[in-house]
């Protein structure tokens, strides 16, 4: 008993981890199919290329398998891939647009935010400042190795081929100028280190683009490639101190230490214009002017702004500028509606490093011509989406103007998926020239890229569609609570006509039985009258209709208890109440005993009731048929079971269950209503031995949950 | 140090400065990552990529508060927008210390200051420039921004100590420019071309160094006009090595990220610490840049093991 209890006690205990297991399983193979890992065999040069990048900073664009950045912005990142990823090799073409700041490579890369280095992971890429290739350590701050001088330093518009292997915690990288095929090599160690991450592009107070990006799995043999040319291996150990700085950081000459400056390129001469002065220009003349301001839009217009205004630059061929590049603009100015504009002779780069922080207006206030050129942030509803001649133009409402936000990217690998009715912020270049408004819209915005959207809320619950599904989902309720209207109605039903036959089985069981023993005892009493028998032979038979009759009374009260409230105490006094009924039946002439096994305890009260009326119907049925002298009543208290034996000495019959009476047919009931197993067995001249044997129901919840940890019986019973 | 990587039991602090990546800040990483430390406590490091984006520097504010951060170390990119994040975090119980430029509120409570002592920045750079200037020469003073509300005493200082020695001495302060301003650099040459008898120029912050120190090196005015700047920087420490920039003004950055965490461990503790810390800068000249002292200043290891 108690191998098969502990048996059970551990598959119950088992079972609630193992139906979640089984629901999990599914539950996270659909996530897996819905979300997929990203395989480590990746290329973003190809057509079918994995676009699942995510931006922090910058100005991205994706195009024929080119990456681009067209921001000077510090630390700006693109990334993809799996946190997953561990051992593998990255290469990709790299090309800086400035000779300053620097540009590479992310590996492992993990918890990556906007932020300079708002990153953990390894970075590797190729710095102007000191002409070399660089390799470090970021995790919300950066510590890099020694840098390896580049053979020919840095230099911009020049393609470089950049190979990192990470292995371990050893990390070896490669690059080589692709026009000279110089190169150099480094090799990198950190214990303990970051042993997986994801990939992604990151420049830092430059522009560049990015081409053949591939990451592929590596093992010992590709890091031993590198690792055997580098000179040393390197820890993250530079800078600790400004000395640090000034001892390794080692410029080639004197001539490119002075480029180092971003303000270094003498700008034309001339006399700068502010640019909102150039308004002031007679209509229809043009003049002579030099401007100079910050870069707020490269593509599909190039325009400059300052703290006057905005100005529209048409320059002879493509400058290569980035967003956030200080440029000094000469050419012929004329004044337009609201803006300026410069066919400009000669652009040059006189700074750079920053974005030009938006200026958040209204769209009533975009619409008045004021923000014309400048780089505003307005917010609106999202009415519609349109893509053509690859610009992605927006419908966006604010409650007091409708406008158009235009997507002039060559964001081909990354259109931006937008929910309607979404509430969004857009951040671009206020123009009202018709050649984007197609004078639908008072203004337009120009966007520089997707990043340029920030989505503050979806769509409002309440669309058409979610009304629907929320009358549906109301009518299925509402029919839902109808069928269980109807069931409970049933069941109701079903409920009173059991009840009712189980109070025909309780009248015939008891009044019924009494009743006829009364008919008979005042059959016989008139039977002695008419023989005129002695008087002592009527009045016995007077007594006993007597005790019929208050059997009677007595069993019409324990039945109106029984529907109302239970009699007291029988949870307790099982076994003494059939004893006191069966010596009542049997008068002095039958030997009566009534004994209990097991350790008692109280029964549950419908329990308790059951077996009181199938004991009785036993005990009953023993006097009347058995002719018996003695009969044994037996309570057995078992570990979750109690059984109640009925045994009698007498004449015994012919036991055959499809011939059974009312009487056994009511037993049989009760014993089934409580879960039990009634059991008759009889021969003739061997006596009757009725069993009826069910599970113990303890008589409290508390007691019922500790039986159902203990034994895994259910807490409630079934039926 | 990353966020994620942190363990929930520890406290984490975050500290925001007004931008990464250039050293004066770089230094309070290191202070206040060595003080954590010794309290087995986490840093959140993060900030704006530029010193005047107070917009994203809010954003992280707000970012680590829905964290619920066990501290908050803040440098302010803006003296006024940024009170009501601060506000917001003292409402969530968050201790913070406010580091280098004050807020426009006074300290008290769980709100503490350790700044720099803009003041005596204002008069070291008065009696660094003194050595250089004869009766009618002309100083500059760039970078004066309301943003920062350091830089107005470090000004006001500055010319007042000037004119205590140099009463007629004609002090030229273009108001109003910002650190990226397009037109700035535009500016500050024609500032240099109208002011043949500027000696010294005072630039408060280290984008407006760097500026003036093209358009003097573009004007081959860097041997007659002196540059006196504020805020260390890799760039700006080569600069003074070479000798193209006379000193610097380097606030005790590493210090200030130190003190920071203690007075909010003694918060922590509910105990009443310092409500406001002035710390007086460090001149750092070409002649004691290799001291021991100076390189303490500019100590930027902010990975204590």
């Amino acid at each position: 008993m108690k191998s098969g209890a502990g048996f059970r006690l551990a598959a119950s205990i088992a079972v609630v981890p193992l139906a979640a297991l089984l629901a999990g399983i599914p539950a996270f193979l659909l996530y897996r199919n819905l979300n997929p890992e990203p395989t480590l065999n990746f290329s973003a040069s190809g057509s079918g290329a994995s676009s699942n990048w995510n931006a922090y900073g910058g100005n991205w664009e994706i195009s024929n398998g080119e990456v681009r950045n067209d921001s000077d912005e510090w630390g700006a990142k693109l990334m993809t891939g799996s946190y997953r990823w561990k051992d593998y090799s990255m290469t990709a073409t790299i090309k800086p647009t400035r000779p300053m700041g620097d540009m590479g490579v992310v590996v492992r890369a993990n918890s990556e935010e906007e932020g300079i280095d708002a990153y953990s992971g390894y970075y590797v890429g190729l710095r102007f400042l000191d002409g070399a290739l660089t390799i470090g350590r970021a995790d919300f701050g950066w510590m890099e190795a020694r840098p390896v001088a580049m053979p020919g330093g840095v230099q911009p518009d020049v393609w470089y081929r950049l190979k990192v292997v990470a292995f371990g915690c050893s990390i070896a990288a490669s690059a080589e100028n692709l026009a000279t095929h110089q190169m150099a090599w480094i090799a990198f160690e950190e214990q303990p280190c970051v042993n997986s991450g994801r990939v992604g592009l990151r420049s830092l107070f430059t522009g560049g683009s990015w081409r053949n990006i591939r990451v592929a799995p590596a093992g010992e043999a590709e890091y031993r490639e590198i690792r055997d040319r580098a000179t040393a291996l390197e820890a993250p150990e530079f800078p600790r101190r400004e000395a640090d700085f000034n001892n390794t950081i080692q410029f080639h000459t004197a001539e490119d230490a002075t480029l180092i400056s971003r303000f270094a390129r003498p700008p034309s001469t001339g006399q700068v214009s502010r640019i909102g002065n150039l308004q002031e220009i007679p209509r229809d003349e043009e003049k002579h002017a030099v401007v100079v301001g910050r870069v707020i839009l490269t593509w599909p217009q190039l325009y400059l702004q300052d703290s006057s205004g905005g100005i529209l630059v048409r320059a002879g061929q493509d400058p290569r500028l980035d967003v956030g590049d200080v440029v000094q603009a000469d050419g012929l100015a004329r004044a337009g509606l609201y803006k300026p504009s410069m066919k400009a002779d000669h652009i040059a780069v006189v700074g750079s490093g920053a974005l030009m922080p938006a200026l958040a207006i209204t769209s009533t206030q975009a619409a008045s011509g004021a923000y014309d050129a400048r780089f505003v942030e307005v917010e609106g509803v999202l009415l519609g989406s349109a893509d053509s001649n690859g610009l992605q133009t927006l419908e966006i409402f604010d409650g007091a103007q409708t406008f158009s936000a235009i997507l002039a990217s060559r964001l081909k690998d990354r259109p931006l998926r937008l929910e309607m009715r979404s509430h969004l912020r857009l951040r671009g270049v206020c123009v009202l020239d018709r050649s984007f408004t197609k004078g639908q819209t008072p203004f337009a915005l120009l966007l520089r890229s997707g990043d340029d959207v920030l989505v503050l809320s979806g769509p409002p619950w309440w669309t058409p569609w979610h009304l629907v599904l929320l009358i549906v989902f109301a009518l299925a309720v509402v029919l839902m609570v109808q069928v269980a209207y109807f069931r409970l109605q049933q069941w109701k039903a079903r409920v009173l006509t059991e009840e009712r036959d189980r109070l025909a089985h309780d009248i015939h069981d008891t009044m019924a039985q009494s009743f006829a023993g009364v008919g008979y005892q005042i059959e016989g009493i008139s039977t002695s009258i008419k023989r005129r028998l002695d008087d002592s032979i009527v009045q016995d038979q007077l007594r006993v209709a007597y005790q019929l009759v208050s059997r009677c009374h007595r069993e019409a009260s324990e039945t109106i208890s029984m529907l109302g409230a239970p009699a007291p105490g029988i949870q307790h006094d099982l076994l003494n109440r059939l004893r006191e009924t069966a010596c009542h039946l049997t008068g002095d002439g039958i030997q009566v005993t009534a004994s209990s096994a097991g350790a008692p305890f109280p029964l549950n009260l419908r329990l308790a009731c059951a077996l009181q009326q199938i004991g009785k119907e036993a005990i009953a049925n023993a006097v009347n048929h058995a002719k018996m002298s003695a009969l044994s009543i037996t309570l057995d208290y078992q570990d979750r079971s109690v059984e109640l034996r009925i045994e009698d000495n007498g004449v015994g019959f012919h036991f055959m269950p499809r011939s059974v009476g009312f009487g056994i047919l009511g037993m049989q009931k009760r014993a089934r209503d409580v879960g039990g197993i009634l059991s008759i067995s009889s021969e003739p001249g061997q006596g009757t031995r009725v069993s009826v044997l069910v599970r113990s129901i303890p008589a409290d919840l508390r007691s019922r949950l500790r039986a159902w940890i203990r034994t895994g019986l259910p807490i409630f019973r079934i039926r | 140090m990353g966020f994620c990587s942190c363990r929930r039991t520890q406290p984490v602090l975050a500290v925001i400065p007004e931008m990464t990546a250039h050293e004066v800040w770089e230094s309070a990483h290191a202070g206040a990552a060595k003080a954590a430390y010794a309290r087995t406590w986490r840093i959140y490091w993060n900030g704006p990529t530029r010193e005047d984006d107070y917009v994203r520097q809010i954003q992280i504010v707000q970012q680590e508060i829905e964290r619920g951060v066990a501290g908050l170390i803040l440098s302010p990119d803006h003296a006024v927008a940024l009170i009501s994040p601060v506000h917001a975090a003292l409402a969530q119980g968050i201790p913070t210390v406010i580091i280098g430029s004050p807020l426009g509120i006074e300290p008290g409570g769980k709100l503490s200051y350790v700044l720099n002592d803009d003041a005596a920045a204002g008069r070291m750079a008065a009696e660094r420039a003194k050595r250089y200037l004869h009766r009618g020469d002309t100083v500059a003073v760039i970078g004066t921004n309301p943003d920062f509300l350091g830089s107005i005493d470090r000004a006001v200082s500055f010319e007042a100590a000037l004119r205590r020695e140099y009463p007629e001495i004609e002090i030229y302060e273009p108001r109003g420019g910002s650190f990226l301003s397009a037109e700035s650099d535009g500016r500050a040459e024609l500032a240099i071309r109208l002011h043949p008898r500027l000696r010294v120029v005072f630039t408060q912050n280290i984008e407006q160094t760097e500026l003036i120190h093209a358009v003097l090196e573009r004007t081959h005015k860097a041997n007659r006009i002196k540059l006196i700047a504020c805020d260390q920087d890799l760039g700006l420490m080569r600069m003074l090595r070479r000798g193209e920039i006379d000193a610097v003004l380097a606030e005790r950055t590493y210090e200030m990220g130190a003190r920071a965490v203690e007075i909010i461990a003694r918060l922590r503790e509910g105990a009443v610490p310092e409500t406001k810390v002035l710390l007086p800068p460090a001149l750092i000249t070409r002649e004691n840049i290799d001291s021991p002292a100076m390189q303490q200043v500019l100590d930027m290891n902010w990975r204590v093991q």
